[in-house]
């Protein structure tokens, strides 16, 4: 099985060199069958990054560029399309390149999507232990996120906002996000919904460091995913 | 005193744009012309806007001129804006077939010659 690892980064210095060396430990350490390529989009960042960890993998890496920073959305969609049509891959992982999500946790999605003949796993960061270390203010907008999404697309999982995501060939095909910036996660869901896809939720790990949450979304940043929905199903072409 | 000072004022606008704008926007200059020439009748013709307002139901004349100019404002932000969404739209496509095209498969250190997706 061919699984396609899709990474944007913009700007994330050394989280990324840790999170890169974190991903080929992952991988040294538990051997499996699938054949892994990790597709890292670079969305226009200011310093070229490094992949340190290059002679100690046997992981096909591959770089994409975006000569000018367009968004994590279209980063995401670059590295998909990529993946889709160059190689061929048949399972697709989206996950943050800034270190909040665990590698160790790609095992867990992959086999939720294969066993359940799922289309689509959504990571589900309240399903773990970590849930008492979910910041309050962080919680708060996830709670309003969540039940936003379930009101605009009638898919209901319990984690909103969370980039980790496992899918097949079938998702892939149905995505073509059109949100450039932050809205695409739930432009995720309206695809899930708009295709009938079947989904699940797998419990993932995340990091919550002062730096990746300086970095991440701010609490404000929920008004912008509202008023970015409104000007893409206004403005923008339709598929 | 007043409508005198107005038009000069209109007239010094449309010389100064007619002898530094560029010849290829001639076109835009005489719809500058036009409009400025309904706000010269607004000052030289008080009267038949007055009469014209009352006919409408609207107060003064000059609210003809705000409530038109508004309606029109909101119709070139929308227009503006969906022009905006497709510009980013198309600038989107080709930034992203320009980062495909030039792929690197960082293992071989070999950039991929690759055709644009269809």
């Amino acid at each position: 099985m061919k699984v396609a690892v899709v990474i944007p980064t913009y700007n994330e210095g050394s989280r990324f060199d840790v999170f890169l060396q974190r991903l080929v430990e992952w991988y040294a350490t538990n051997k499996t069958s699938w054949s892994i390529s990790v597709v890292v989009v670079d969305d226009g960042s200011a310093k070229p990054i490094h992949f340190n960890v290059l002679n100690a993998s046997d992981i096909d890496f591959y770089l994409l560029r975006h000569r000018v920073n367009l968004g994590q959305g279209a980063a995401l969609q670059t590295g998909i399309s990529y993946a889709r049509l160059h190689l061929d891959s048949d399972v697709f992982v989206t996950m943050d390149g800034d270190g909040q999500h665990d590698p160790y946790d790609i095992p867990v999605m992959i086999t939720k999507l294969v066993d359940d003949h799922l289309d689509i796993v959504f990571g589900n960061r309240f399903l773990t232990m970590d849930h008492g270390k979910v910041p309050t203010m962080r919680k708060a907008l996830l709670t309003a996120a969540i039940w936003f999404e379930r009101l605009i697309t009638g898919v209901k999982v319990a984690d909103a906002h969370n980039g980790f995501r496992c899918f097949n060939r079938r998702c892939a095909d149905a995505v073509h996000l059109r949100q450039n910036r932050m809205a695409h996660a739930t432009e995720f869901k309206q695809i899930v919904a708009r295709h009938k896809l079947q989904y699940g939720e797998a419990p993932i790990h995340i990091t919550y460091t002062q730096d990746s949450l300086r970095k991440g979304q701010s609490n404000v940043d929920g008004l912008v995913v509202v008023k970015d929905l409104l000007r893409v199903y206004l403005f923008n072409s339709s598929d | 005193m007043f409508p005198i000072l107005f038009l000069c004022f209109l007239l010094f606008l449309l010389l100064v744009d007619f002898v530094f704008l560029p010849r290829s926007v001639r076109r835009a200059w005489l719809m500058m012309v036009l409009t400025f020439s309904v706000a010269a009748t607004m000052v030289l013709f008080t009267d038949a806007w007055r009469s014209l307002a009352h006919f409408l139901g609207i107060g003064r004349p000059v609210d003809i001129l705000v409530y038109t100019a508004t309606a029109i404002l909101a119709r070139e932000m929308f227009l503006s804006r969906a022009r905006q969404a497709k510009t980013e739209e198309q600038l989107t496509e080709l930034v992203r077939a320009i980062s495909i095209d030039s792929a690197t498969h960082l293992s071989t250190s070999k950039t991929q010659n690759q055709t644009n997706p269809p």
